[in-house]
């Protein structure tokens, strides 16, 4: 990151490789699988990266860092996005029933169940939760992230993976991660 | 829900079987069953092993511009003029730096604001000085005229008287027979040159002069005189020289001229013409002597 904002290319270059993934895909699963929002999000997100590197505390975690600029992207979001989530849930129910009347595991299907299924979930939940299992964050990481404390994530964590694999009970989850 | 046993962290590292007795005692105290603990462990899992989502190339691309974008503004050098961060306005350089700029604005500004007045001024003031100047210049000529003049007529009157056999009472007598036994045409000439001042009217002497082209003036007397440095002197006494032999010349007489001749020199000698200019003028007058007496 020091190098990247001395100017040297391949050094950001080398920050893009490493996180333009993850950012990208945590800003689909956020975003109800939307690619073009997930894109424009990302390219937000590395043009605050490039603009900012020069504020970048080095003591700090960049990971978490990113993220974070990443989260809060997402809150401002869905801060404008309430009556689209009502309708998103009252559909989420939809699919839901109808993924109840298909025994066959389909990852596209699992795929999209799962998105709604995140979907449904609070944003504050929903991120905790990719943070956690997607992004390998820590409890205290995604404590600071939240601003919450850690007993708080913990609680959120545990209720948010419970809800899911309700929603999810379904699917032969065991051949998919097995294969 | 309370969760004191950390059994979302169990879930994501290991299997009900990997679990130590006392875990799995929390765990089927909190969710109930093992297959629970085991679905939520699929669960986790099958999000974990989830196929990601390549980033876009042309997002890259749009990334990397930006990049570059941001690079070639931040490369360029720029010197401040003072060290950022600090309140320049606090600064008493700062304060003195734009009393400074605004007293050398008002030196530079001034001048050229009042300059629309004082070179007119400077302008009359130099012409009036010239004015001064030059009235004095004039004057003398026309006093050294006037009196070569007198001078002409009184040398002329005294010959005339004493060659008539006047005395001194009645010399005022000569004057006014001369004029009234004088024709209209000399009359005329002598009231031109009375009148006529070299400097002002360089013209009427040039029309005069043509009027008398039949009296001899040494042309190449002039020519003998090398221009000096004090040509304007020269000049001077050169134009007080034509006037005055005009004026003999307008006497027609032979004695008259002799005398306004010897008047000339004396007129000559009495003028500022020094050395060059006398001499000059002294080859005319001796010229004009010459000629007049060949012509008589």
């Amino acid at each position: 990151m020091v190098l990247s904002g001395e100017g040297k290319k391949k050094a950001f270059e080398e920050i893009y490789r490493r996180y333009s993934g993850r950012i990208y895909n945590y800003f689909l699963k956020m975003n109800r699988y939307d690619e073009v929002k997930a894109q424009d999000l990302t390219q937000d997100l590395f043009l605050k990266i490039i603009q900012s590197q020069k504020d970048f505390d080095h003591n700090k975690n960049f990971k978490t860092w990113v993220f974070s600029i990443a989260n809060n992207m997402c809150k401002n979001i869905y801060r404008h996005e309430e009556v689209v989530k009502k309708a998103d849930r009252e559909m989420a129910y939809t699919l839901n029933a109808t993924a109840k009347m298909e025994t066959s595991m389909d990852k596209s299907r699992f795929k999209k169940a799962l998105a709604e299924a995140l979907n449904t979930l609070d944003p504050v939940k929903k991120s905790s939760f990719i943070m956690r299992y997607k992004h390998d964050f820590s409890i205290k990481e995604i404590a600071e992230l939240t601003k919450a404390s850690e007993g708080t994530v913990k609680s959120r964590l545990f209720y948010t993976l419970r809800q899911l694999t309700v929603s999810l009970k379904e699917f032969d989850l065991r051949e998919s991660h097995e294969k | 829900m309370k969760n004191n046993h950390n059994i979302e962290e169990l879930v994501a590292e290991k299997d009900f079987d990997q679990l130590s007795d006392t875990q799995k005692e929390m765990v089927i105290k909190e969710l109930g069953t093992e297959e629970a603990y085991t679905e939520m462990r699929n669960f986790v899992l099958a999000f974990q092993n989830e196929d990601e989502e390549q980033a876009p190339a042309e997002m890259r691309q749009n990334i990397m511009d930006a990049y570059d974008k941001q690079h070639k503004k931040s490369t360029k050098k720029i010197i401040p003029l003072w060290k950022p961060g600090k309140n320049v306005l606090k600064q008493p350089l700062t304060y003195a730096l734009v009393a400074a700029s605004v007293l050398i604005a008002v030196f530079i500004l001034l001048p050229y604001s009042s300059n629309n007045i004082k070179p007119q001024l400077a302008e009359n003031k130099s012409k009036k000085e010239i004015n001064k100047e030059e009235t004095p210049k004039t004057e003398k000529k026309s006093n050294a005229q006037t009196e070569a003049l007198q001078s002409i007529k009184e040398d002329t009157i005294d010959k005339n008287a004493n060659s008539l056999g006047y005395t001194d009472r009645s010399k005022t007598r000569v004057e006014s027979d001369l004029l009234e036994n004088a024709d209209s045409e000399d009359r005329e000439m002598v009231k031109d040159a009375e009148s006529l001042s070299v400097a002002d009217k360089p013209e009427e002497i040039n029309r005069l002069e043509s009027e008398n082209q039949n009296i001899p003036v040494a042309p190449n007397t002039m020519e003998q005189v090398e221009p000096s440095a004090d040509n304007e002197r020269m000049d001077q006494a050169v134009d007080n020289v034509g006037v005055s032999a005009m004026d003999v010349s307008r006497l027609s007489k032979k004695e008259r001229v002799q005398s306004s001749t010897n008047s000339l020199a004396q007129e000559i000698e009495l003028s500022d013409a020094k050395s060059d200019s006398g001499n000059a003028l002294s080859f005319r007058v001796l010229a004009l002597e010459e000629d007049h007496y060949t012509a008589y």
